[in-house]
This record gives C-alpha cells, structure tokens and sequence, in this order.
C-alpha cells in the first residue's frame, strides 16, 4: 500500500491528503500544532515532521512559498536520497534572488527526485469534487506516475508533463497574467481587447519559461493556459479580483493578496535578470506598486510599437 | 636532481596486464549480450541488423576515404552480401569476432616499468618533446638526456605548471574508491599535461579513451600506449564499435580502474568553458556503482571535476577557425592542426617555458555519482553538511530498485554539478582577461557590427594605456567580488598585480607564440588589436559571466565620469 507525508496542514493540505486517502493510501499529515480535527479515513495528524519523514519516502509540500524555505531549511536533515518530494506553492521563494521551489529544494536539501504540482484546481473544487485537473511536472518518470495514481479521482484529471521547470514558472506566471486581464476586464475593455491581452500574456509566459529553461510547449499546457483559462472563466479568484481592484483605484485591497505581488516582483526580477523582453510582468509589478496607473497602463500596452506576432 | 620518490601506490591499473585476457573476454561477452538485444528484436534479427549497420558504414566509410585498405572494403562487401544467408550461428560467431577484434583494437597497455621511468623522466620527458629532439630514437635516451646542457631550462616545469585545489583529499579518495577524472577540453596537450599533473600531485594514473590519431605522434604514441590510454578510432561510426567502446570503459570502472574522460567530448572550439556535456561516460559512472552494489561491493566512484588553464593555446588558431567556420560544418576531427607539427609543439613548449604567467590545472571538489560534494573521509554531503547514506538513491520503499528513467534524471543532474564546477574551478588568467577586455572594448567602438563582422575586422586605432587600463581595474574589481563569492578563481598575479603590469603581460604573452599577435604596444604606448578571433577565443574563457562583467564595467564608466 503506498503511503505519503503531506507537509502543511491548511486547506490545501488537507484537500491533498483526503484526495490521496481517497484512493487508499495511508497519509501523514504534518502541521506546526497539534490538532485534534478529524481528516478524514487514512489520514494522521502530526507534528513530528522527523518521524513522519523517517516513516514515509513520499512526500508532498504544501505550504504557501514564502514559507517554503524556512520549511526546507528544517525538513533538510530529514532527508535522504529515497525521498520524492512534490512542491505544490504557486510563485516564487522570496530571496536575493527568487526561486522555484524545486531550485530551493535542490539548494537545501539532498533530494533529487522532484516534482512540481500546478493547474486548475484549488483546495474548494478538490474538495467538492468538482471536475478539476492537475499535472505532475518532474523529469523523474516514476514519481510523476506514482503521484498521478495517488492523486486522480472520479472527477479529477491528473496529466503528467517531463518538464518542471516549465510547469513551475508557466503556473506562476498565469497568476500574475491574470491580475493584468482583470484590470482590462473591470476597465470594460471589450472582448476584442481581453482577447489581444490574453493572447500576449501567453505569447510573454512562452518567452519567459523558455528564457528561464522551460519547454515552449508547456506555456500553452495546463500550468499555463490552463490555470489562465480557468483563472478567467471563473473571474472570482484572487488574482482577477486584485486587477479590478487595481482599475478601480483601490490600491489597498489588491495588495492585499500579498503573494502576487511577491510573485509579481520575483518574476520581474527574474525576466529582467535572464533579459527577456516581459511589458505585462513589469506592468503588473508598476500597477502594484502604485507607480503605474491602470488607465496608463491600457494606453502603453495596446500601443506598444508594431512588431511581428 | 630529479628524484621523485614515491609512496607505494596500490592502483589496479598496475596490474592490468595480468588481467587483460580477463578484462578481454568480459568485454566481448557482455558487447555481445547487449547486440543480441539491438534494436529491440531478437537474435538471430539483431545480430543482421547491427552486423549490417556496421557494413554499410564501413562500406561508406572505406569508398569515402583517400588511401583505404581496398582488401578491407572487400571484406565487408562480401559480409554484406552473406548477411541474408548466414544461419544464426554464423551470425553470432561473426559478431563475435568482431567484437574481439575491436577489443584487440581498442585494449590499452599498462607497462609499470614505462610508469617507473615516466614518474621520473617525465617532466624532462615533456621538455624534450617540446624540444623536438630526435624522437623516434629518445625513448631509450631519455634518462641520459637529463645530462644534456639546457635541460635546465626544462626542469622546472613544475614552476610552469601549477597544481592546486583538493588534493589531499582526493589522494585519499584514491585509496577509498574509484576516480573518475573529468576535465575541461581545449588542448590535444591536455591528456598529456594531466598525466604528469597526477604523477606530480602523487595521484595514481588512470586510464582513458584517446583518440588514435594522438598515437600517430611516436614519444607521445609510446607513453600513452605504456600508461594506460586505450585508441579511440573516431572514424568508425558503427553500433558494434561503440557499444564495445562503451563496455570497455564500463568494464574497468567496475573493476575499479580510476577513469579519465573529457565530458566536453572534444576540445573546445569557441575556447568557452564548457556548458553541454556528454553525459554517456558519466552515466556510466552510476551504472557501475549501482552494479557494484547488487554484487555487495560498496567502493564508491568520485567524480573530480579538473580545469586545465592555458595561458596560450596550442591550436588556438585552428580551434576558432573552425568554430566560427558555419555550425554544423565544424570538422570533428581535425588531423593537420598545431599538434601534428612538432615543430610547432616545441616552439610552443619553449614560449610556455619562457612564460612569466603559469598554466593552473586545478582539482575541484569531488562529486558522488549524484552530485553531492564528497568530504576528505570519502563521505557524501548533504547542502547543510549532514552525512548521507548515498546507496539510499537507489531505493525504493526500502530496497534497491533500477529505475533507468530516474538513473537518468540523476545522472543529468551529474552533468549539471560537474559544469557548474567547471565553472567555480575556472582559473582566470591575464591572456583571458585581456582578450575580453579588448575585444569588449572593440566592440563599444563599433556596436553595430554582429559578432563575425566583427571579428573579421579591427578598429586599427590604438586604445589608450591609461584608458585600457582604467577599465581594466573596474573589471578586475568585479571579478574579485565574483571570486570572493566562489563563483570562479583568479590567477595570483591577475589578482593583485599592478594592472599596467597584468596588460603588459598579456600582450607579451600573446606576442611569444601567436603567428599574428593578438595584442600589440603602438610606439606610443597605446594597444593595437591585432588578430580579434584570437582575442574572441582568449575571452570566451569569461563568457559565463559576460552580462555580469558588461554590466560592471559600464557601471565603473559612469560612476568615474
């Protein structure tokens, strides 16, 4: 029988454990303080993160980013080469410079063997079992397939996709793009607008996660068109509601979804470093930031100078 | 006087020669195992179809080329022709056969009194080489050519070479595990030199594929043969012949013969440190240990990333014509370069000697086959210093399991820690320096020119001393931050030499050996470009860090103006 460790016990944490144990497997679910909830058949609560470690070699990382690295500095004696370890944060770790969290993970510990978890579900739709889909970045074979059969369900899609390093950036990415169309959509830009900014966000994650070592292809998979799309489509989640907070001039609330304008910010720094060419990242980052005003921002962006598709 | 004594080395290369009929037939029976599987069908379809493979490319090969064995090509024709008709035995036996005959081909020497000698008589050895005494001939008189006046001047290679890094620890490592020595590639000088740098540094010899060509050069064809090189013909592009290449050089580093290989693959054209390696051999590396340990054997294999830092090129020249010639054209072999005149070798060896500036082979930190640095004990470490059980890589679910696609993974993994080696052990030098500096200069004062107009052209315009040598200080100072932050190294009179002196020195350098100097001092005092590609080569050494030091230097501009 497998048996995983899931690290962070929030609401993804335990929508990923109740999923895994769903599909019977044994599951340790590690939190900072004791709890005496009920989780659901085949999942522990514990916080022993040592012995839950020793106990398991599967494991899966859900804790927000900009706690991953003092989570990893911790766990790191823990570890040993068996260990496969999936991180599942959107963004990038804050830092000198900003890090996937697999960069993180290969800096801090001795795992080698990988994976990134994205896509377009999120902690309610898993839980609700509404129809969802995930997909498994690691360049690792086994471990993608052992984490797709842990993890799909009768509504839940799961795909996997050799490329991690795309997989990460293309789901971090999508979020900060979203902001961007939500500012366009509370501007009432019209369909013909969102449609010419949709296409550049994509056409600017492409760019970025080539530039960053990720595959083309994976831009337009389901880390990255896919969470656009749904992040759209549903236009109620964070990232769509802080651009229509940012167009209607309530600077405050949007940020206060801190970490898209840390992801918004690391993403920057890191396309700015590489030297791609990114206008809707250093957009999102201005409006943030209050240097850049939304109409401005609309105005710049469609009349940027004429360039081929 | 000369007299290397030696500790007592217990390397198994020393007994080689007992078990070459051993190492022989476990080759040629596990080449044979594997080509019984070629191309995912069965024998007798397998043994057809590599058997046909190597026909056709020999057939292909011997029409091709000027002054081929026309018996040779016969033989093969007829094989090909057989092929349809042989019965299954015929097919096996003739694979077989082959495969012996590439072993005999392949099999190096290991000769401990050519050893013996070369420990003491090598570093004269390289001097008269680089002399262009009387080769054929000086193999039995090199003891006595000691005697001979200059050789002085030759003694003191040592001081012309410098061997730095951990080398205490990987003595000790030699004596716990496996070696498998992986340097970086920019000279057909560079087997040579690294063999006396590991007799120098009390290493033990190793063995490594060279390229037969390298043999045709009789000194260097009779040390390499006696001291463990095996003859790599880089003409036969045939399934049988690599597959037996690889099994070889699997078979000793399963039977602990501490390796060599270039992971670069050949040298490198651009003169950049290289960045896409060849990961066969390192792979190898892992599948060796993970055989070792279903057999309960435990020796580890260590990786030891090695940088071997010319202040002048040998072939230079002909390694950046080719490079810039289209890609996808690049000549992988090149027969007439710099290595095959002698003349050539020793005048180059002579300039080296003259040469205030030191060639730097540096060892770096050993690598387990994961890519975790090694301590001094033989220990793997994790990045926060803990000790690692490095067998537990291999499990699953608490027992060792194979899993090619996660070996893979690991073995590319490898590749990345050994180039990011390459590039921490980087060991800059005043050539290096200077020819990206002035060539970064070059191309301020034409920013519109791309890369090979530029390079085909020079400004003509001295540059200023004291203006080369003001932007040379604000690229000196950056690469002292990137040095302190461990990112590369610097040469100890780069570091902190006067910075007229380091471009002086440079210059002169350049103008020892270089046909058409690169560099040259105007009457005035200025420095004129003379040859930019050569520059471009020299500089490529920094090209990892290029944007970064671009950025400095226009930084220390605008600051001082």
């Amino acid at each position: 029988m497998s048996r995983f460790v899931v690290i962070g016990d929030g609401a993804w944490g335990q929508a990923l454990a109740r999923r895994i144990a769903a599909n019977g497997a044994t599951v340790r679910l590690v939190g900072l303080q004791a709890s005496r909830k009920r989780f659901g058949a085949g999942v522990s609560h514990t916080t022993d993160l040592a012995m839950a470690l020793a106990e398991h070699e599967a494991v899966l990382v859900a804790v927000p980013v900009d706690a991953l690295e003092a989570l990893l500095r911790s766990a790191a004696p823990h570890f040993e080469g068996h260990h496969r370890v999936a991180t599942t944060a959107r963004g990038l770790a804050p830092g000198d410079v900003p890090r996937r969290a697999s960069e993180l993970l290969h800096a801090l510990t001795c795992v080698r063997q990988t994976a990134v978890l994205a896509g377009a579900a999120d902690a309610a739709a898993l839980a609700a079992d509404e129809p969802a889909a995930l997909v498994v970045g690691s360049a690792f074979p086994a471990w993608a397939q052992e984490l797709q059969t842990a993890l799909a369900g009768p509504m839940l899609r799961v795909y996997t996709n050799p490329d991690p390093i795309g997989v990460e950036l293309a789901n971090a990415l999508a979020s900060v793009m979203t902001v961007a169309l939500g500012v366009a959509r509370a501007m009432g830009a019209g369909a013909a607008s969102e449609a010419t900014a949709l296409t550049r966000a994509l056409a600017e994650t492409e760019r970025v996660v080539v530039k960053l070592g990720g595959q083309a292809g994976t831009a337009y998979g389901l880390a990255g068109l896919g969470v656009l799309a749904d992040l759209v489509f549903r236009g109620d989640g964070d990232a769509f509601k802080a651009g229509a907070d940012i167009a209607a001039g309530r600077l405050e609330a949007a940020v206060a979804h801190r970490e898209l304008v840390a992801a918004s910010h690391s993403l920057a720094a890191r396309a700015r470093a590489a030297g791609v060419r990114a206008p809707l990242l250093e957009a999102v980052r201005a409006l943030f930031e209050g240097s850049l005003a939304a109409r401005e921002a609309m105005t710049t962006l469609m009349s940027r100078t004429a360039r081929a598709e | 006087m000369l007299t290397y004594l030696r500790p007592a080395m217990n390397a198994p290369i020393f007994q080689f020669n007992r078990h070459r009929g051993d190492i022989e037939r476990e080759v040629v029976e596990r080449t044979v195992a594997e080509l019984a599987r070629f191309g995912g069908v069965e024998p007798p379809r397998s043994f057809q179809l590599v058997l046909n493979d190597a026909a056709y490319r020999e057939i292909d090969r011997l029409e091709h080329s000027v002054g081929a064995n026309p018996e040779q090509l016969e033989r093969w024709k007829r094989l090909a022709r057989r092929l349809g008709r042989m019965t299954p035995d015929e097919l096996r036996n003739e694979a077989m056969g082959l495969c012996a005959h590439y072993v005999e081909d392949v099999q190096g020497n290991f000769d401990k009194r050519v050893y013996n000698m070369a420990t003491k008589v090598l570093p004269v050895g390289l001097g008269l080489l680089f002399k262009g005494t009387d080769l054929a001939s000086g193999v039995q008189r090199l003891a006595e050519l000691r005697a001979l006046p200059g050789m002085d001047a030759l003694r003191d290679l040592s001081q012309r070479i410098r061997i730095e890094g951990e080398l205490p620890t990987i003595r000790r490592l030699a004596e716990k595990g496996t070696l498998v020595v992986v340097p970086t590639h920019s000279s057909n000088m560079d087997s040579i030199v690294l063999g006396w740098a590991l007799m120098e540094a009390e290493l033990p010899p190793v063995t490594y594929g060279a390229g037969k060509n390298l043999f045709s050069n009789p000194l260097i064809g009779y040390f390499m043969r006696n001291l463990g090189a095996y003859r790599v013909d880089r003409r036969l592009r045939h399934a049988l012949y690599k597959e037996v290449l690889k099994t070889y050089s699997q078979v000793l580093l399963e039977r602990g013969y501490h390796s060599l290989f270039f992971p670069g693959g050949t040298r490198s054209r651009s003169g950049k440190v290289e960045r896409k390696l060849k990961l066969g051999l390192l792979g190898s590396a892992l599948e060796a240990t993970s055989e070792r340990l279903q057999r309960g054997d435990e020796r580890p294999i260590f990786i030891v990333p090695v940088t071997i830092n010319y202040p002048l090129v040998l072939e230079a020249e002909t390694l950046v014509e080719d490079f810039l010639r289209e890609a996808g054209q690049a000549r992988y072999i090149i027969e007439d370069d710099e290595f095959s005149k002698l003349g050539r070798v020793s005048h180059f060896a002579m300039k080296v000697m003259g040469l205030n500036t030191s060639m730097a082979i540096r060892f770096g930190t050993p690598l387990d086959v994961f890519g975790n640095p090694v301590g001094p004990d033989g220990q793997s470490l994790g990045p926060d210093g803990t000790v690692l059980r490095r067998e537990r890589y291999l499990f699953r679910n608490g027992v060792p399991c194979a899993d090619p696609g996660r070996d893979a993974e690991y073995t590319r993994s490898l590749g990345r820690a050994v180039s990011e080696a390459f590039l921490r052990e980087t060991v800059v030098l005043p050539t290096q320096f200077a020819g990206w500096l002035m060539l970064e200069r070059e191309r301020r004062r034409a920013p519109s020119l791309d890369l090979f107009a530029l390079l085909r052209t020079t400004s003509g315009e001295a540059h200023p001393f004291a203006s080369v040598c003001e932007d040379a200080e604000w690229l000196r100072a950056r690469l002292v931050t990137l040095e302190s932050q461990g990112a590369l190294r610097l040469d100890p009179g780069l570091r902190t030499g006067a910075i007229g002196d380091v471009l002086t020195e440079a210059v002169n350098t350049f103008g020892m050996y270089h046909l058409r100097p690169a560099l040259e001092r105007t009457d005035e005092g200025g420095i004129l470009v003379g040859d930019p590609k050569l520059l471009y080569f020299y500089g490529n050494r920094l090209d990892a860090w290029a944007q970064d030091l671009q950025a400095a230097l226009r930084a220390g501009g605008e600051g001082a103006r």
